[in-house]
Parts: structure tokens; C-alpha cells; sequence
């Protein structure tokens, strides 16, 4: 099955408001760094999420300033590709984007009071926040929006009461976009924010790792997969394995690989498809109208050329005919035979012109009748047409001897093509086998040679090493010499005997020298005749012992358990997840895997577990470890830290870890149900203490 | 223009980044009492325990490591890792923070 590449879901059109907004009742707002929830408290699940961002910029074109937030920035492309999060990791602090978001809200809610918002607001604040985003977010409500009270709490510790019974011991573990927190939560209800710990890894951290991965393991894929994109990967395909050791040293296993992997396959973009296929048609027939005209152009030149030669050979056919020596001479030849060689010439041009096959009759030899003549006997003037007449009779010889030679070599290779043949019809078995067997040794020399190039680039090798050695010890010279006369009386070490001594030489870059080129024409050559004549040979054998992909962990890890068709388009836009998908969870557990130098949850919850607390406490607490936020979603979370605790705690020791019920807006409705008896500041608690007044409760930071 | 529920006070132009708000957040710690829970003292401690080492190529178990400290598999993800191109060694190293940072 090949899966699709999604994006993050767009919406169709901007979101409406639903004023569901009731005078006095407060509004609940969950501002996640990920996604917003919000709502009033008196409604059982949030009113409206949407992704925590904002965009703000000018359209230039219709000269418009244009702000957008929630979902709808993704309606417009651009607006998608300038929009903010309020959050730098994991504060707020792009406070214009914090009250863009805001109004939003309250817009969606359908806010009706006039020049203020007159509900008591529900905020969440990250967990361990700094001092500084706590006042400006206080400051900014009451002054901007001049609510009458504003309740502050930890999302995680909301998610919590909401999934436990009231003032019931236990451990939260809580995944968000940009950490994970883990927080004890002692008998009673209160939580011990001293011993709580945080992981600095979230979904988008997640999402960018997968990124990079897929980055990594497909260099050359023809789109670039978006971090929204990796998120919904992982959304969709990724789990937590329960054994990972023992799953990943099975994953790429050939038998059921087919079920562990996941294909995926990205659009198809096709380069210049803003071209119709009308255009395309209109360019191939100019391209082929170009064409066309340009062979006629030639076929009408050289047709005049023709035309042209013949109309000479006429002339100078008729002349030959006239034989008359004068007349000749009076035309520009030297003598009769001159003329007929021209006219020869002619002929051979006109009749290849006309597609005729001319053989190429035997050059006769010049007359060169000075050549023998000693100088003695000439003048200066014919001693210079002597030189002239050498010179033509050397020229002359050589041509002779060069097709000697060629038909010399024709021969020897014919004959050694039926020497082969009659060898192989006569004794098939002996042939072959002495085929392959050459080519056996020719592979090998070149694999070797390969080798020892990879080594010689690699300055430490031993083969490096040898040649600097031999290298050293010929520079050396004056000692090496001396020391050869010691000990061989003057007598040659036999260096160069050995064909392999030479080897020394040949620097690094000459690997592929003229020799190995000779090489590998002969193995094409030994693997074409193979192809044609043995059985047994066939295609696949071309790569020599190329390995085949079953056994290829390499191509079983990139391509999945199928043969890599080079020809299909589709398989290129295909991404193959495979270890991927336990690996990229796995980060909570060992967070070594992606560079974090912090403990795993198993590790953090079991050092709370076991040595923070007395005894009954802890068991108490062992009792409700609860996963909630984003990472809860990961299919077998729960199951995997219930299994590691188990055996992490004390034998007899009774442990529960659950999911929450509703990981993605149960923090919101926690918060809803604790508006029913929340602990508020008032606007004349804020005007009195400052900005930084708090009051601490049961989901509080301190 | 602002919506009708709002009072139109400006907050101060107060658009930071998460740096200097740890950064003030630091000045502000130094003056609290040693236990008290803050941003700084909720971050998870190191592992104690062994690490595993895995493959950065694949992911699988990886017993050898090159020079260059990248972990592999076998010696069929060894060729992979010889054909690297110049730097996407430190690409994949950078993947577990184990990347050479020029200062």
C-alpha cells in the first residue's frame, strides 16, 4: 500500500465566529505553542482550535496592510509563509502576536461588551516560567482588554485533575510542542514542583529530527519535505516500539518487511508544466520544421555540387578525348597522365555523391624517376625535383605499408574470431570456462586495484604507509645503496623483476591509467560475448558480484523490500519509512539518540518514583502516572513506560500508566472544570500589587 | 482599527526573544532561595546510564565508528559512509549534536 504525503490540513474558508460568548462567564483560553484552544467554561469541550499563529504584512500590489490569525493564516500562502508563533520556544515573547491571537479569540467567542472584556479569563502559562512573560501577559490583559480577574495555571497540571480522581497522588507526564515535562503530584493534589523535571524535546523538535532524517537518507529528492509535512509523518506512521533493541536489529529483515515498512509517495512535480500540452506539441513540430529545413538546405548544396563536378568531368572528359597534348597544357596539366588522375578523382567524387559504393582501387605507384639518379649526375635545378620526388616516394611507402598493416590486422583478427568460434563449437564447456575464468581475473584486478586506490587515498593505510615507506627509502638513496653492497656484494635486489614493483610509482591520480581503460574494454568484451553465447550468462551477472538487494541492509533501508526500477517516475517521489518509525519516537526514551544530554522519561519517572519519596508515597504515586499533550498520542507510549517502570520498580509494586482520556484538549477542559472554584486575581488585586502579584492553587506554577 | 471590546491602551514595544528572557530570569534566580522550583532547576538531569550506541546512517545497532566518529552498522553502510560527499558527515553528526562547531 503507498500512502499519500500530507500537509497539514487547510481549511476551506476562514473560520466563523461562534458566539457562543455569555456575559460573566469565564473565557478559557489553552495557548498552546503548537495550537490554541478556547472556549467558556461552561461548555464541555474547547469552542475552537486552531494553530497558534499570526501573520501581519502588506500586500504591495493592492497597497493593504493584511493580518491574519488561527487557521485562517493558511488560507493565503503568503500570509503562511510570514506568519509568527507568539512563542520563541518556550516562552511568549512576541507580545504583537499574543494580542493578535487574543483578539482573534475573542472575536470567535463573539465577544459583546464594549470597550472591555468583562469575563474572568482562564490562561494557561507554560510550566517553570520566567517572571518576565507572566507580567506582560497580566499587564496586557487587564490594561489592553480590562478584564475583571485572571486566572493563571499549568497546562499539564489541568490535564492532570482532569484525568484523576481529586486529590489523588500520582505523575504527570506531559508532551508538548517544544518540551516534555514530568511533575510528581503529592497525596493530596498539590504538585511538587521541586523535584520536577523537564525534557527538552517536543514535537517540533520530533518533526525537524524526521526532517533531517528523510533529508539525509534521500539527498536527492526532487522536493524538499516541509517540517509540517514531518509532523504529519509522524502523526501517521510513527509508533513506539516495545523492545526496541530486539525490533531493531529485526526491522530490515527481508521476511515481513512489507508490513513494517510504509511508502510514501510525494506529489509528482513535473519541471516546465506551466506548459500545455497544445504548447509542447506547437515546440516539437517547429524543432522538427528547423530540422527539416536544414536538410533540405544541405541536400541542396550538395546536389549543386554535384551538379558542378559533373559539369567539369564533361568538360574534361572532352578534352581528354581531343588528345591533344597542347591543348592540354594550354588547360593547366602538366601532361596527359596528370589530366586522367584529375578526371579519375571526379568519377570516384560524382559516383559517391550518387550513393555508389566505389572500392578504393590500388594507388599506383608515382613515377618518380630521379629518386635513383645519383646526385652526381644533376643540375641544381633537377636536384631540387629529386628532393621534391624523395619526398612523395617516402610519403607514398608509408601509406603502402600503413594499409599493409591494417589488412595484416584485419586478417589476424578474423582469423582469431574463427579460431574462438571453432574453439567454442567444437568444445563449449572448455570455452566457457576459460572465459569466465579470464574474466574472473580480469574483475578482480580491477576490484583490486580499486581497493588499493580507496587505501591510498586514506593516508593512514597500510598501503599508504608502504608506499611512503618505499618512497623513503629511494630518496634515501647514498644509504640505501651502501647498504645494498653489504649485503649483496653489488648484486641487484631484483627490484623491477616483479611487475607489481612498479606500482611504487604510479601516483595516486594515474589510478585509472591507460592499462585498467584496456582492462575494462576487454571484460566488456568477454561479458558481450558470454551474454551471447553462454546460457547461463545473463544480464544480472554483468555487475560481477554486485550483491544482490535482498541481502543489501543499505537498499533494504532506503528502497524497502522491493528492486529499484531506475525507469519509474513514481518511485522517485516515494519515501520509504521504515526504522524511521520507532526511531523518531524513541527520542523520549533515549534522548541520546538526537543529542540531548538529558535522562529518558523511564529514567526520570523511576528515580522519582523509588528514591525521591518515602516508600507509601511513592507507591501511592506509582499508582496514577498518567501521559497526556501531544506525545501521548504516539501510538504505545503508555504501554512502553508501563513496562519499563514495571520492571524498573520493585517487584509487587502497583503501577498504572494511562493514557489521558482525550490527550489534545484535556488541559482545556481541566482548566473549564476548574473555573468552577478558581482562584482568581483581581483587576483591584492588580492595581494594588503590580503585575507580578500571584496566587498559587492546586495547578499553579510558584 | 481595534475591536470593540478592547480598551485601547498600547502595551510598550516589548517583542523579545527567549534569550533575554532567560537572561533576566538568571538575574532574577540568583536572588530566590536555593529551592525553589525555577525554569533552570526543572531541567532534566543527565542519563546515568550506558548509552546505546546506533548507526547514523540507519538507526540499527552500530558496534564500529570511523575517525571521524560516525557510527555505522556494517561494512555495507561503511561504503555509504565512504562515498559521503565533503561535510554531509557533520550533517549527520549534527543530527545527535556530535557535529565539529567552528568558533
Amino acid at each position: 500500500m503507498v500512502y499519500t504525503l500530507n500537509d497539514t490540513p487547510v481549511p476551506q474558508e476562514p473560520a466563523k465566529p461562534s458566539n457562543v460568548w455569555k456575559e460573566k462567564v469565564p473565557i478559557v483560553i489553552d495557548m498552546g505553542s503548537h495550537e490554541t484552544r478556547i472556549g467558556m467554561a461552561d461548555q464541555s469541550k474547547p469552542a475552537h482550535v486552531f494553530t497558534s499563529r499570526t501573520a501581519k504584512y502588506r500586500d504591495r500590489k493592492n497597497n493593504k496592510n493584511i493580518t491574519a490569525a488561527g487557521n485562517d493564516v493558511l488560507l493565503d500562502p503568503i500570509a503562511k509563509q510570514n506568519s509568527k508563533s507568539p512563542y520563541d520556544g518556550l516562552f511568549l515573547v512576541n507580545w504583537d502576536s499574543v494580542e493578535q491571537l487574543l483578539d482573534y479569540s475573542f472575536h470567535l467567542l463573539g465577544v459583546k461588551s464594549k470597550g472591555r472584556v468583562k469575563n474572568p479569563i482562564i490562561i494557561n502559562e507554560q510550566f517553570a516560567v520566567p517572571k518576565m512573560p507572566r507580567r506582560t501577559l497580566c499587564e496586557l490583559l487587564f490594561e489592553a482588554y480590562g478584564v475583571p480577574a485572571v486566572g493563571f495555571g499549568v497546562d499539564a497540571l489541568f490535564a492532570y485533575h482532569k484525568n484523576s480522581k481529586p486529590s489523588q497522588a500520582g505523575v504527570i507526564v506531559h508532551g508538548g510542542a517544544e518540551a516534555t515535562f514530568i511533575v510528581p503530584i503529592l497525596p493530596g493534589g498539590e504538585p511538587d514542583l521541586t523535584n520536577a523535571k523537564r525534557i527538552n524535546w517536543g514535537g517540533r523538535h520530533a518533526a525537524e529530527f524526521m526532517q533531517s532524517l528523510l533529508a539525509l537518507k534521500y539527498p536527492l529528492f526532487p522536493t524538499r519535505v516541509k517540517v509540517s509535512e514531518a509532523e504529519m509523518l509522524i502523526k501517521e506512521h510513527c509508533y513506539v516500539s516495545q523492545d526496541y533493541q530486539n525490533e531493531l536489529e529485526h526491522y530490515l529483515d527481508l521476511d515481513g518487511l512489507e508490513g513494517r515498512e510504509r511508502i510514501v509517495q510525494a506529489p509528482i512535480v513535473t519541471l516546465g508544466n506551466e506548459k500545455t500540452e497544445q504548447e509542447l506539441e506547437a515546440i516539437a513540430e517547429r524543432r522538427k520544421e528547423s530540422g527539416r529545413r536544414l536538410q533540405e538546405r544541405t541536400a541542396k548544396i550538395r546536389a549543386e555540387k554535384l551538379a558542378q563536378q559533373q559539369r567539369d568531368l564533361e568538360i574534361l572528359e572532352n578534352l581528354r578525348e581531343t588528345e591533344d597534348e597542347n591543348e592540354i597544357r594550354k588547360n593547366g596539366f602538366e601532361s596527359l597522365k596528370s589530366l586522367d588522375c584529375v578526371i579519375k578523382k571526379l568519377q570516384i567524387a560524382v559516383a559517391r555523391a550518387q550513393g555508389e559504393e566505389v572500392d578504393e582501387e590500388e594507388e599506383e605507384p608515382p613515377v618518380l624517376p630521379l629518386v635513383d639518379v645519383p646526385d652526381e649526375q644533376l643540375d641544381p635545378e633537377t636536384l631540387k625535383e629529386k628532393r621534391r620526388q624523395k619526398l612523395i616516394k617516402a610519403s607514398y611507402d608509408a601509406r603502402q605499408k600503413a594499409k599493409q598493416e591494417k589488412r595484416e590486422a584485419a586478417a589476424a583478427a578474423a582469423e582469431a574470431i574463427a579460431k574462438d568460434d571453432e574453439w567454442r563449437t567444437n568444445n563449449f564447456d572448455e570455452w566457457v570456462a576459460a572465459k569466465r575464468h579470464e574474466l574472473k581475473i580480469l574483475q578482480q584486478a580491477a576490484r583490486d586495484r580499486e581497493k588499493l586506490r580507496q587505501e591510498l587515498s586514506d593516508r593512514k593505510s597500510l598501503a599508504s604507509q608502504m608506499r611512503m615507506k618505499s618512497i623513503a627509502e629511494l630518496a634515501g638513496e647514498g644509504g640505501a645503496r651502501k647498504r645494498r653492497k653489504k649485503n649483496d656484494d653489488g648484486e641487484d635486489d631484483g627490484f623491477g623483476a616483479n611487475d607489481d614493483d612498479w606500482q611504487v610509482y604510479i601516483r595516486k591520480e594515474d589510478g585509472e591509467d591507460s592499462d585498467a581503460e584496456q582492462e575494462q574494454e576487454r571484460i566488456s568484451e568477454l561479458q558481450r560475448v558470454l551474454l551471447e553465447h553462454d546460457p547461463d550468462f545473463t544480464t544480472a551477472d554483468l555487475f560481477g558480484e554486485k550483491i544482490d538487494w535482498r541481502h543489501s541492509i543499505v537498499h533494504k533501508f532506503l528502497y524497502g523490500a522491493h528492486e529499484l526500477d531506475p525507469e519509474n517516475h513514481e518511485q522517485a517521489y516515494q519515501l520509504n519509512l521504515n526504522i524511521e518509525r520507532i526511531r523518531v519516537p524513541e527520542v523520549l526514551f533515549q534522548p541520546d539518540i538526537a543529542g540531548v544530554d538529558q535522562a529518558g522519561v523511564t529514567e526520570i519517572v523511576t528515580a522519582m518514583l523509588v528514591s525521591r519519596y518515602p516508600k507509601d508515597v511513592g507507591e501511592n504515586m506509582a499508582k496514577n502516572v498518567i501521559v497526556s499533550g501531544g506525545l501521548a498520542n504516539y501510538r504505545g507510549f503508555a504501554e512502553r513506560l508501563h513496562s519499563e517502570l514495571q520492571r524498573n520498580l520493585p517487584s509487587g509494586t502497583e503501577l498504572n500508566v494511562r493514557k489521558a482520556e482525550n490527550p489534545d484538549v484535556d488541559a482545556w477542559c481541566g482548566m473549564a472544570s476548574w473555573a468552577k472554584e478558581p482562584v482568581l486575581i483581581s483587576k483591584s488585586e492588580y492595581q494594588k500589587h503590580g503585575a507580578e502579584y500571584f496566587k498559587k492553587h492546586n495547578c499553579s506554577n510558584v | 482599527m481595534d475591536p470593540a471590546f478592547k480598551t485601547g491602551w498600547k502595551l510598550p514595544k516589548k517583542t523579545r526573544n527567549a534569550k533575554s528572557v532567560l537572561q533576566e530570569e538568571q538575574k532574577r534566580v540568583g536572588s530566590l532561595p536555593p529551592d525553589t522550583p525555577t525554569y533552570f532547576s526543572v531541567e532534566g538531569p543527565p542519563s546515568l546510564l550506558p548509552a546505546k550506541h546506533y548507526c547514523d546512517i540507519t538507526g540499527l545497532p552500530a558496534p564500529y565508528k570511523t575517525a571521524g566518529g560516525l557510527r555505522f552498522h556494517n561494512k555495507q553502510v561503511y561504503e555509504i559512509v565512504m562515498s559521503l560527499g565533503p561535510g554531509v558527515d557533520q550533517e549527520y553528526l549534527k543530527l545527535r549534536n556530535a557535529n565539529l562547531v567552528l568558533k
